[in-house]
């Protein structure tokens, strides 16, 4: 129910990374989703495309899940 | 060229960090604060009355009220001599949950001063408010007979957030299959916190969590005295090496 909430959050964690990595597009974003985070990783990923914007524009989310409570961004990919 | 980079961070980094913060404040006022999340009806505003017809003044209490829309919650606790202030979540993106920045404004709005503990009644859902950390000390889940005793097996990661549960309407456990002791061996599976197991209605069960309140208290403000003191310590050192 809160994924836009997460996925808003996740581009602020982006953008920020990417500048200080001095990437000027984001091509892949890895995060990592426990099942007992309470996030539904389907709803974060459409939410995730509605949002995108700016350098993360054109980042696709690759995802890996847990058994935990997990809710991270772990790297970029772009240039 | 495309590059990878490892940039490991919690997704909710910037609300942690306001919570922390907000905490902080707290703490420098000697407020304890208490999280209360539940279903949508399963009692939390009910509880709140209860406390404060007990508790108030002798320990002075303080609300803050999540809600998508009215401030009726607010209101309910106003009227029992309560300082309470109601966020309205539909005004701030239709939230299903409270946050640390909503916390940190209704913060403003309440006299800080006057109040011991503060609750901080989330809005009614099972599920996301538990994501986000609002700045409290402590995390409570009202559950209620009628939602039915799967509810552990079925939410268990929010009983396990739970520093204490409350099962409210007891009274009408005569009138439905609820049973208790399935309740509490789900309960735990997943959590040694305590279970009070209540009527907002009739008043039963009511002692064991208005002590269990009045410990929480005494212990965060001996814990704060200890940390000031400490803190204290700490630069006395600086001083004597400074003098020395
Ligand atoms: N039988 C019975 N009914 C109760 C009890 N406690 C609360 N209720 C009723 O349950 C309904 C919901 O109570 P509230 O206190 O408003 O619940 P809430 O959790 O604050 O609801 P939201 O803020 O809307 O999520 C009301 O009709 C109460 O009268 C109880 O112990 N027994
Ligand atoms: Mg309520």
């Amino acid at each position: 129910m809160h994924e836009v909430a997460i996925a808003q959050a996740l581009l602020t964690e982006v953008t920020a990374a990417a500048s200080r990595h001095g990437l000027k597009n984001v091509s892949a974003v890895g995060i990592c989703v426990g099942h007992n985070s309470g996030v539904a990783a389907e709803a974060l990923m459409q939410a995730f495309e509605i949002l995108r914007e700016g350098c993360a524009g054109g980042a696709v989310l690759d995802l890996r899940t847990t058994e935990g409570a997990d809710l991270r961004m772990e790297w970029l990919e772009g240039e | 060229m495309t590059v990878r980079v490892e940039v490991v961070e919690r997704i909710l980094r910037a609300n942690d960090a306001l919570a922390a913060e907000v905490r902080g404040l707290l703490d420098q006022a000697g407020i304890t604060a208490i999280n209360l999340i539940g279903s949508p009806g399963s009692g939390k505003t009910s509880l709140l009355e209860r406390t404060a017809a007990l508790l108030h003044p002798r320990i002075r209490l303080g609300v803050i009220e999540g809600d998508i829309a009215t401030t009726r919650d607010a209101e309910r606790v106003a009227r029992c001599g309560i300082p309470a202030v109601q966020i309205e979540t539909r005004l701030v993106g239709n939230a299903c949950h409270l946050d640390a920045s909503m916390v940190q404004a209704a913060l403003g709005r309440l006299p800080l001063a006057d109040v011991q503990v503060l609750f901080i009644e989330n809005v009614g859902n099972l599920v996301c408010p538990a994501a986000y950390d609002v700045g409290e000390h402590l995390r409570v889940v009202v559950a209620s007979v009628p939602e039915g005793d799967d509810k552990v097996y079925k939410y268990p990661s929010t009983f396990a957030w739970a520093d204490a549960v409350v099962l409210n309407k007891v009274d009408l456990v005569p009138v439905t299959e609820f049973s208790l002791e399935t309740f509490t061996a789900g309960l735990r599976e997943v959590t040694a916190a305590p279970l009070f197991a209540i009527s907002a209605r009739t008043g039963e069960g009511l002692a064991g969590w208005i002590a269990w309140i009045e410990a929480q208290q005494a212990g965060h403000v001996r814990d704060a005295a200890r940390s000031v003191t400490a803190t204290g310590h700490d630069s006395a050192v600086v001083s004597d090496k400074e003098t020395g």
